[in-house]
């Protein structure tokens, strides 16, 4: 009997405790929310601001007329990088491979013909 | 201590929608025909890497497009052609009945046969010709493009273009009109065999040497603006930036 009082005494005193920590919890997980939200979104700021300045050609130092020296390490075989496809030397090279054809050949086996009328 | 919650909430909701609103939108027109990455170039400064990439592939498509059309005319004139030259060499064999050497009706049959034939297979080459020829142009345009967003001048380039593009348009309008012509033999007698026949193979040649003449016109108009184009310093070193520059700045030589 003593107990079931002591415990009526004490319940009032537990309820707002967990209530107080539910509300805690909920405010750091809005807490958290916002701040994801505002790093995102300095992320995406910083992201559209960066600036790429074009590179300025640098000048590629012409191969020396002597021999080369031995080098001590042995390196890998440069492999001389492929054109790209708008580079000045791969259009004059598909330039050259165009062929419009020889109009006097093709009238060689009509002609042929012609003859042996 | 909700209400404050709500606000925080709604505040960061604010600055983060503040921040995407001031970012650049990018908004993106469709390609005209005709259009070369020049043009779009111009009409849209600061353009990044990606959607000049974006861009070319959209005008090659509608290049690739505009020929595969081109051919596919070409070719449903030529079945509605068939049934001519079925015709005319009905005609043929009818006037070919009055001469006596069997060996020359089937030589003059022949060369009637070949003559068409040439037609077909040279407007063919033609047209391949011509349209490698506007690809190697898309492509000195896009370099030129490149070479135009770093701050160099290609008015000469862009001349040299346009030249070549109107010289490309003209060789493809001849060589439509020269895929659906037929040639005829008209026989008259025996004597005048070979010089009638002669008269188509003629007709053919002076025919296909003018369409020629046009496609060379084409390709040294090409030839043209890529000389033009390598005229420019390091060309070839030129990249669109990879995203939107605040200033354009000048290569050093």
């Amino acid at each position: 009997m003593d107990q079931n009082i002591q415990d009526q005494n004490i319940q009032p005193n537990i309820e707002p405790k967990i209530e107080q920590g539910g509300k805690k919890s909920i405010i750091w997980v809005i807490v958290g929310v916002i701040v994801i939200l505002i790093l995102l979104g300095i992320w995406y700021w910083l992201a559209q601001k960066k600036v790429v300045t074009p590179v300025a050609p640098t000048a590629v130092p012409m191969p020396a007329p002597q021999a080369p020296a031995p080098t001590a390490q042995p390196s890998a075989p440069q492999v001389p990088a492929a054109p790209k496809e708008d580079s000045v030397s791969s259009i004059n090279q598909e330039l050259n491979s165009i062929d419009t054809g020889n109009l006097d050949q093709e009238f060689q086996a009509i002609d042929a013909d012609l003859n042996s009328l | 201590m909700k209400k404050i919650a709500v606000s925080l909430i709604v505040l960061g909701m604010m600055a983060f929608g503040t921040v995407g609103l001031a970012a650049p939108k990018t908004t993106s027109t469709p390609v005209k025909l005709g259009q070369n990455i020049l043009d779009v170039v111009k009409q849209k400064t600061g353009m990044t890497k990606e959607e000049f990439e974006a861009k070319r592939a959209e005008i090659k498509n509608l290049m690739e497009q505009k020929q595969a059309e081109l051919r596919n005319e070409i070719q449903a004139k030529r079945e509605n052609l068939q049934s001519q030259i079925e015709a005319k060499r009905t005609e043929l064999r009818n006037r070919l009945a009055k001469i006596k050497d069997e060996n020359k009706k089937q030589i003059v049959e022949r060369i009637y046969n070949q003559v068409n034939e040439l037609n077909k297979r040279m407007t063919d080459h033609f047209l391949n010709v011509l349209e490698r020829l506007e690809k190697v142009l898309e492509r000195i345009s896009s370099r030129a493009a490149k070479a135009e967003a770093n701050g160099h001048d290609v008015s000469a380039v862009k001349t040299a273009i346009t030249e070549a593009t109107n010289a490309i348009n003209t060789a493809k309008t001849a060589v439509q009109n020269q895929a659906v012509k037929v040639y005829s033999v008209t026989v008259n007698t025996e004597s005048t065999l070979k010089s009638d026949t002669e008269k188509i193979r003629q007709a053919l040649h002076n025919d296909l040497k003018n369409v020629f003449a046009l496609v060379r016109t084409a390709q040294e108009a090409v030839r043209k603006a890529a000389t033009t184009l390598a005229q420019i310093p390091a060309v070839d070193e030129l990249e669109m930036p990879a995203t939107q520059p605040a200033t354009t700045t000048q290569p050093t030589p």
